[in-house]
Formats: structure tokens, sequence, C-alpha cells
């Protein structure tokens, strides 16, 4: 069987080189947007970093807005419900509310009868500061919202370019922060002796730092025991909310010789909804000095 | 002013692909990888760099779809109209003890937007979108009349760039009406329920009422 002849030119190795990169950089989106969030308790900010990968400039970034899934030909979806910290009709975002660079601005894009709403960032009408091709713009896109509001770091992005066609493009958002806080917890006591059924007030200490954000989100996740437990055994517990006491009944199972193990896990979740978990216990221990 | 970080060129702009174009288009062979960028082959490059002009040179954003509908060409040609005839009945009725009320209430209240032909509202949403999203940050100049013809389009009707017309607006049925109205929002409030009307966005979009 004769096999086709190959041609071997020299050029041919170039131009598919050259293809498959053009390739690869067609495949890969003409942008990147990523965002971290800060928990200040009263507030909280999202920072975001816009990355050009392509060859147009960017003169406009619009968060929440997602153009990719189109309810028709005439809509497109907006994603945010959350309006900045002193957002007005009138006045849109204070200046205290938002950071931009120089000569760009932002404000919100509210829908007519609309609950939902997108976040731009963009160059004033004239001005001629863009993001360039191959350029990163972090530390200069932030907006302080007065609680937390999830579409603003898990939704869309649309990037606007000055003489790109297509004249936008729509991305999902990416976590610049997917490090989940570091937590440790104690109980105070660890041991609850003599087992005589009273309760025992339990007090929590909790340790946890993050690489982003100043003030995770604490929670009661659950207790739970080594065996079966009876009405009462746990109280005043708040699970799901960061409460530090509760009360444990010093109580086990006579034919335990192990004694009874309580567990308790706290939960530890960062702005950009990283989750860390971790546990303590508390034993009522079958004999004293076990 | 921007903190910048250098990332790989994109290929298309590669100087040693532009070698090879030019040499190509020479005639000639190839070039090695590494030869330097003052090929020379002016006829051919003309020829070449005229063709990238010719592609480049129209505007590649679609113009405003034109208005046909009678009804929407009678607003357009009065972009600031105010046009309550359509309204349903009860909102006419409605709207009218709110501007009286309001008015006795010192609130100076003005109708910015009442019923709008369903081809109205759709033209408002193309320049919208036409301005906003697509022409707002060209700079292309290929783009430049078609950027300033919806400008000037998009400031006639007094559209804002923080409000996006919506395509399935209650304005269309005749049962919403927009109104500015200088009193406190709480105040407001009180006043358009006595008329039956509410806000159903009192902060994102106030000056929207509908019936109760």
């Amino acid at each position: 069987m004769n096999r086709p002849k190959t041609l071997k030119h020299p050029l041919l190795s170039v131009l598919t080189s050259c293809l498959l990169a053009a390739a690869s950089q067609a495949a890969e989106p003409p942008a990147s947007v990523k965002v971290y969030a800060q928990n200040f308790g009263d507030r909280v900010v999202y920072h975001y970093r816009v990355i050009n990968h392509g060859p147009y400039e960017i003169a406009r970034v619009a968060i929440g807005d997602d153009e990719k899934n189109h309810d028709d030909n005439d809509d497109y979806i907006f994603e945010l419900i959350e309006l900045p910290l002193g957002w007005d009709f009138d006045t849109g975002i204070p200046a205290t509310s938002v950071t931009t660079p120089p000569d760009w601005e932002a404000y919100m894009i509210v829908p007519e009868e609309s609950e939902v709403m997108a976040l731009a960032f963009g160059k004033k009408e004239g001005a001629s500061a863009t993001i360039l091709p191959g350029q990163t713009l972090d530390g200069f896109l932030s907006i302080t919202l007065p609680k937390a509001d999830d579409a603003y770091r898990n939704g869309h992005a649309t990037v606007y370019f000055t003489d790109g066609y297509p004249t936008r493009a729509t991305l999902l958002l990416e976590l610049a922060d997917t490090t989940p806080p570091t937590l440790s917890v104690s109980l105070t006591p660890a041991t609850l002796w003599p087992p005589n059924g009273k309760p025992v007030p339990v007090t929590a200490a909790i340790t946890v730092k993050d690489d982003y954000d100043p003030n995770p989100e604490i929670k009661l996740e659950s207790i739970t025991a080594s065996e079966p437990l009876l009405a009462g055994d746990i109280a005043d517990a708040q699970f799901g909310s960061d409460d530090r006491r509760f009360t444990l009944k010093a109580r086990r199972a006579g034919e335990n010789k192990s004694g009874r193990v309580y567990t308790v896990t706290y939960s530890a979740t960062d702005a950009s909804g990283n989750k860390a978990t971790a546990t303590a216990e508390v034993t009522v221990p079958h004999e004293q000095g076990k | 002013m921007f903190h910048t970080q250098r990332m790989r060129s994109c290929p298309s702009s590669h100087p040693f692909l532009k070698n090879y174009v030019r040499a190509m288009a020479c005639g000639g062979g190839p070039p090695t990888h590494g030869s330097g960028p003052d090929l020379a082959c002016g006829k051919s490059l003309a020829s070449l760099t005229a063709t990238i002009t010719v592609t480049r040179a129209a505007c590649p954003i679609q113009p405003l779809p034109p208005i046909t509908d009678p009804a929407a060409l009678l607003f357009e040609n009065n972009p600031r109209r105010s046009d309550t005839i359509c309204l349903v009945p009860a909102m006419s009725t409605a709207l009218s003890c709110l501007l009286t009320a309001a008015t006795n209430a010192g609130g100076t209240p003005s109708v910015g937007s009442a019923c709008r032909p369903a081809a109205y509202n759709r033209h408002l949403g193309n320049v919208w979108t036409k301005w906003v999203k697509e022409l707002r940050d060209n700079n292309n100049p290929a783009c430049a009349a078609l950027r300033s013809e919806v400008k000037t389009h998009f400031n006639g009707h007094g559209l804002l760039r923080s409000q996006r017309p919506v395509p399935n607006s209650k304005h269309i049925t005749g049962e919403a009406v927009d109104v500015t109205i200088r009193l406190p929002s709480a105040q407001i409030d009180t006043l358009v329920a006595g008329c039956q009307l509410r806000r159903p966005l009192p902060v994102k979009d106030r000056v929207h009422f509908i019936r109760r």
C-alpha cells in the first residue's frame, strides 16, 4: 500500500505553529476578571482584577452583566441585587463606596421595573485610560456593599472593547481568593466531671485567620456525641450562627468504658466563599483521670 | 497609573509572521526565523495593505433598525412626549389623583413617561443598547459617524446610561407611569396609597408607579 507523500516544506511547520498559536489564542477568553471579598462586619468590599488577554483595549467592565444567557434577542440578564452602600437614585454611588482608576467611574445599571442590576466600571467618556492588551488592572476596582451579595463574586462580567468586534465579551467571574481561612477551636471545660447529669456551660475559644478577609464568618455547625443523646443533653446552642456558648450535660452511659465524647464543629467562611471547619471535643470520662 | 503586567503578544502581530506575509507577497521564498523587519517589496505590500484597509473601512456595528410602526413614529418625532391617552382608565384616574395630591403637598410633580407603544419601547431599548453597549466606548474611526448619530438619538430621548428600558414594560400596556415628585420618600408613599397606586421598587426605580 502506497503511503501518501508527505510534503515537508520548511514553512509548513512555521505556519502550523502560527496557526496553532492563533487557534489557542482564539480559544482563550479575551480577558479574565478575578474577584476577592473582604468582610468588615458592617460592610463587605469586593475587589476586582482585570487581565486583558486579547488584542483590544478594554474600556469598561460590567459586573453582573450576563449576555450569555439571553431571555430573547432583546434582553439579557443582570445579576446583582444588593445596592452599594449609600447608593441613591439621583446621585448614584457615593465616592466612599467605590474605587476606580483615575479617569474611570462607576455606576449601577438599574433596568426599569427590575430588581436586578449590574455594576459598571469604565473610563469616562472622552478619557483615554484603557486596559491595554497584556495589561492587568489590579488594586483599583472595588465596591462596598452593606451586606454580602454572592452575585458580585460568582456571577458574570462583561468587558467592553474600544475598537473590537464583537464589541464586548461576557466572562464568568473567577475567584482570586481560593484559600479557606485557618481555623482552630478549643473548648472550656474540655472535661465534664462528675457525670452527675447536670448541665455545664461550655465556652468556645476560636482563632481564625484568612489571607484576604479580616473577618471570616464563624458558625457553630454541629454538636454530636459518641453515644445516644437524651433530650436536653445539648442546650442553648444556636446552630448556623456565631454561638460560642452552649450547655452540655455531664452524662454518659454507665457501661460505656470510654465515656461520652461530644464533638463540636465550627466553620469559618471568608467573604469569597472559602470554607474551613474545625472540631474540638468535650469528654465525660467513665472514670475520673481517664 | 495602572499597575501593568506584560503578557504574551498576539501571534498575528509577531514580526516573523509579518515578514513571512511580506516575503510571500513578493513572490519570493520564505524568510528564515530571525529575519529583520526590513524585507523590501513595496508593490506587493502596498496591495496587501490596501486589502486590509478596505476590510477595516466599514464599521462592523449595525445601525439602529428603522422604525416603521406609525404609533412609534408619532412618539419618535416627539421624544419628550408624555402620552397619558393610552393609559388604562383606572390608571388614568389614579394618575390624576396623584398629581393633585402631590401638587397640594408642594411636590411639583412631573410626568416623565406614561404609556409607550410596544414598537417605541423596543426602539428605546435598541437605542440604549446601541449606545451604552456598542458605541459609547468605541473609538474605531469607521464607526465615528454612527457613534455620533446614536449618541444624539440617546440624548434626544432623555435616556440614562444607568437605566435600561426593558422589553416587557408595564408602560406598554398603559399600566404604569413615571412621575417625579419632590417630596420625601415616605410622604410619597402615603400620597400614592391614597390614590390606589404603589411603587414596586421605591429605591431602585422610585419614579415608577403602578396600581395597587
